[in-house]
Parts: structure tokens; sequence; C-alpha cells
């Protein structure tokens, strides 16, 4: 009996001495990498705001409750090289076919889409995952709020990806809400209040 | 409880675990002879994936997050399934031996299921809570059985059958997964 | 003389005679979930590569030290830390990889490959001969990934390596999605049982 506690303590040392080591060792690495790892993310969110809003020189995140209030992930404003205003962008995330598409918006000081990028999707390759193609977002260019058409777009409409309605409308709405977003905040008027469907509740998957 | 519902659903015929995501596909091909073991692999798996569900999001929100050790979660996550299959080995050995005898054999083999620690990981990134996380644990192991017992069900029936002699074993039971996994493809884009 | 073809030996055994996806049919859920393009494909096989090397190191140098009633236990930490150095590293500098990757990469430590190996070879084989066969049994997952990736890549995109080479097929989006990787893996599962059993045929059966 004694024996073989002293057998389960010698285990339980040798275990926690490998775990240690090894703990030890993620812990050295984790130091080496942990700084490239948070500039990549920064440098991933500049890029992206840098492609919807070309002309911009400086992009500031507005705090997270503002974006929460909006209903948003994250609210940007958008400066010129010499500080003037020129307009917002804003990271909305929908409910596309296969999971959530997160995506950036720039609108302009009108009130018009400078550019949209999309950050993540899981849409069908081939099919919905087309929303990624520049023919498809540059459609949103210069417009404000947008509809849906299958196909022959006139102003203020797009043409959905053929083959995936659900992304292109899924997409569209998050278009959409960040040009609401964007001219609320520009003539000050407060959040329109939330309706129930926009709960964060369900929309995980 | 709305999201729970999507969470099931989703879990168990959107993206079913084995023929959507992928995971779990050690057991799901390699203990999927008769329907009856199926079965059972199915159970065990419910049975350690509730519970790690449960103890990973209580490790992870209760000591990893608070020490800052977020990148320890793979090493821990695998050690809590680890000593988890184990223990619940130990227990079902003493109180329970009926279901002992019928699930014993397939809680070692689920320490390298990876559909155990995919449950894991994906609950702390999509952000689940406690309840979202245990449910979901469960669900996916619900999707996962339905899979396996499926699947079963077929290759009970491929041993009948006469492939031409190269198709024969992995090669046909792969081309039935691969069927079945397109009937679930009817499943996806469902909006809840 | 002799040594040296040992080593060889043990290398081409992981490579071809003994390829863990295609003969030994394990490691099956990578080898299922990132294989719709080649360059996810390659990046899991090296990935896998580097840790099924360098654990087998680890536990051939350890495996006197580590007790026989706690070894998977002691393997299974062991091949999860080298996973979790490999993941931030792959976050750190590639890491669009990492994201297309995603929840697969910390995967890598219930990969049945790593385990069936540090069990079945390196605690029993020295170190030199442990990290060859990491090696080999590596690349002959990467090689099975790759075969498979590639197919699935130019039937269901039309594109290879993301080039463009539609020209020449029509993409059937099907083999990106999981049918067709159940599909592709078993016809190609199919075809490496037929080419051995020609081989058996052709040398009399002594194989």
């Amino acid at each position: 009996m004694a024996e073989e506690r002293k057998d389960i303590l010698r285990y339980a040392l040798i275990l926690f001495a490998i775990t240690a080591v090894v703990a030890g060792l993620l812990a050295g690495v984790n130091l080496l990498t942990k700084e490239t790892i948070a500039q990549n993310d920064v440098l991933a969110e500049q890029e992206a705001l840098r492609e919807v809003m070309p002309e911009a020189a400086s992009f500031e995140a507005l705090d997270a409750e503002t974006a929460a209030l909006y209903g948003v992930d994250a609210v940007y404003t958008a400066a010129a090289a010499d500080g003037a205003a020129q307009g917002y962008c804003v990271k909305v995330s929908e409910n596309g076919y296969g999971g959530v598409i997160q995506a950036v918006v720039g609108v302009d000081a009108a009130g018009h889409v400078s550019g949209v990028s999309i950050i993540s999707h899981s849409e069908t390759p081939g099919l919905g995952a087309n929303i990624e193609k520049d023919s498809f977002r540059e459609q949103y260019t210069g417009q404000g709020a947008v509809e849906v058409v299958k196909a022959g777009a006139q102003e203020g409409e797009i043409n959905a990806v053929s083959g995936a309605t659900i992304s292109s409308k899924a997409l569209t709405a998050g278009v959409n809400k960040a040009v609401e977003v964007a001219s609320q905040l520009q003539g000050g008027a407060p959040p329109t209040p939330e309706t129930p469907e926009g709960e964060e509740a369900g929309t995980d998957e | 409880m709305a999201e729970l519902f999507t969470i099931s659903l989703t879990a168990i015929l959107i993206e079913n675990f084995v023929l959507v995501k992928f995971l779990g596909i050690c057991p799901f091909l390699g203990v999927s002879k008769r329907v009856d073991t199926a079965l059972g692999m199915g159970c065990a798996v419910a049975f350690v994936m509730t519970l790690a569900s449960a103890l990973t999001y209580v490790v992870w929100t209760y000591l990893l997050v608070p020490a800052h050790l977020e990148y320890l979660q793979t090493i821990a996550f695998i050690l809590v399934i680890a000593v988890l299959v184990q223990f619940v080995e130990m227990v079902l050995r003493k109180m329970m031996p009926s279901l002992y005898a019928a699930l014993g054999i397939y809680l070692p083999l689920i320490t390298t299921n990876c559909a155990v620690l995919g449950v894991a990981i994906l609950n702390i990134d999509n952000g689940y809570n406690f309840i979202s996380s245990v449910v979901y644990g469960f669900t996916a192991a619900v999707g996962f059985t339905l899979a396996i017992v499926l699947f079963a069900g077929v290759r009970e029936r491929t041993v009948f059958s006469n492939p031409p002699k190269c198709m024969e074993g992995f090669p046909i039971a792969l081309v039935s997964a691969g069927l079945i996994a397109l009937a679930f493809m009817g499943f996806s884009g469902f909006q809840i | 003389m002799n040594k040296g073809n040992k080593y060889g030996k043990v290398l081409l055994n992981g490579l071809i005679t003994e390829n863990p996806t295609l003969v030994q049919l394990i490691g099956m859920c990578p080898t299922l979930a990132v294989t719709t393009t080649l360059q996810n494909g390659v990046t899991m096989g090296i990935a896998a590569t580097l840790v099924l090397t360098a654990s087998n190191v680890a536990i051939s140098l350890l495996r006197k030290f580590i007790p026989d009633k706690i070894r998977i236990a002691a393997y299974v930490v062991i091949i999860a830390g080298f996973v979790s150095i490999i993941e931030m590293l792959l976050k750190a500098y590639l890491p669009d990889l990492s994201a297309s990757l995603g929840i697969f990469i910390p995967l890598i430590v219930v990969n049945c490959i790593i385990l069936a190996r540090a069990e079945a070879f390196a605690s029993k084989n020295p170190v030199g001969l442990s990290a060859l066969d990491g090696l080999g049994m590596g690349l002959g997952f990467t090689a099975a990934l790759m075969i498979i990736s590639s197919i699935r890549e130019i039937l269901g995109s039309g594109t290879i390596w993301g080039v463009n080479i539609a020209g020449a097929v029509t993409p059937m989006t099907m083999f990106i999605l999981p049918p067709g990787g159940f599909l592709v893996l078993g016809l190609v599962i199919a075809v490496i049982q037929l080419i051995r059993a020609q081989h058996k045929k052709r040398k009399g059966g002594d194989a």
C-alpha cells in the first residue's frame, strides 16, 4: 500500500515536472510572439479601413459603448491628412447563409459608401463566397442605402451574386445599417431604438 | 431559450460535427461497422462532451483568462479531457458496472477524439456562456451520434453488396459517407 | 552502408510503405477538413510534420524517464506543447494561413498519427531513428494531403495554388464542400489499393 502510494506520488511529480517544463517553454514563445500577433491584428484592421476609405489618412475608433448603442461592432472616424473629417467606417456583422459575415463599410461625409471590405465569412465557396469579389463589392461604391435585385440593377440597386441571394442580401443589410449609423452620427441624431431582431442573441452561428 | 434552440438545431443538423465540420472522423470511420456499437460510442461521446464543455468553460473563464494564460488553452483543455475520461472510466467501473461494460471499451478512444477538444475550443471561439456551452457540447454529440448511427446502418448493408475489389472496405465506406454528407448539405443555409 | 540502409528504410516506410493516411488510414480529420486548397493542405502537412518530428525526438529522449503507467498523459502534454508553439508562430508570422486553418491547428494535438508514432515508435527507439520516423511519417502525411487537396482544388475551384486554370476545367463546387472530401479520399484510397494489389501480383505475392 505504502509502495503504491509512493508510486502515485512519483508519477504525479514526473507529470508535473513535464507539464511545468512545457508550460515554461510556452510562456517563453508567447513572450516572443505576443507583440507580433498584436501588431498583426492592428495591421489587418488598419488595412481593411484604408481599403474602404482610401482618401483618409488616419482612423480613430469610437468607444465600444457608442458602437453597441448603434448596434454595430465598431465605429471609426476617418480624417484626412489635414485633420478634416472624412466620414465614418463602420464594422458590422450580419447572418449570411453559412454563418456570420463581418465587414467594414466606409461611408463618406455625404453619406455615400466609399468601399466595402469583408473581414470574415463562412459562405459556400464558389457561390456565396463570391461576395468577396471586387466586381460585387464595387457596386456599393458611391451609393447610399441600396436594394438587392437579381439582375439589371438601376440607381439605388445592386445585382445579387448569382445563386447566392441570401449572402448578397446579408451583406447589403450590413452596408445599409452602416449607412444609417453614419448618417445618424453625422447629424448628431440618437441611435434608432434597437428592435428585438437586432439582439446579440442567436447571432453566433 | 430561442438561442439554445438555434444552437441545438445548428449543432445537430445544419453544421453536423462529423459531416460538415469534419470533427470526430476517426471514431466515425473506426467504430461504425455495426449499429449497436455505433450507438454505444455515441452515448459515451455525448457523456464526455457534455462534461468536457462544462469543465473547459470553467477552466477557461475562471482560471486561464484571469491569469492571462490564454496561450495555455490547448494544453489545459487536452489535460482536462484526458483526466475527465480517466475519471469517468473509474467512476463508471465502481458505480455502474453494467454501463461500464457497455461503454468501457470506447472511453480510452475518446481522449483522442477531436470532436471533444473541438467542441471545447469552439465554445470559447463562439463566445458562448456556460449554459450555451453545455447545450452546444451535448447537441454536437447528438449530431455525432446521429451521423455515426446512420452511417453504421449504411455500412451494415454494404457488407452484402459487391463492389469492385479495389473499392472494398474503406473506399466504399468513404463514398457512402460522402453521399450522407451530401444529404446533410440540404440543411445548410437554414435561417432560424 | 547497413546503417544508412536502415535509416533510409525508416524514412521511406513513413513516406510510402506505411503511409499514415493512405495505407494506415489514420489522421482522417485534418485530411478531410483542410484539403480545400493545396496551400492549406501543404501548410497543415508541414505543421504536423514539425510537431511529429519534435515530439518524436522529445519522447524518445524521455523514454526511459517516463513511467509506463502515465505515458499517454505525458505524451499528450508534450505534443500539446509543441502544437501550441507552432500555433503561436503561425499566428505571428503567417496570420492569413493561420486564419484559414483555424481550429485545425490546435486539433493537431489529437491527430492520431502523432500519438500513434509516439506510442509505436518513439517510445522504443533511439533519438536519431525516431526523428527520421517522425519526418518520414510527416512527409507521408503531407504528400497525401497534397494529392487530395490538388484534386479538390482543381475540380472544385478551377485553380491550383490559387492560380486560375478555369479555362481547363469547369469548377464543380461540390468538390470543395464536405461530400467532395469524402468522395475524393475514398477514390484516392481505392486507387492506392488497386496499385498495391497489382504490385503484389507482379511480385508473385511475396510482399
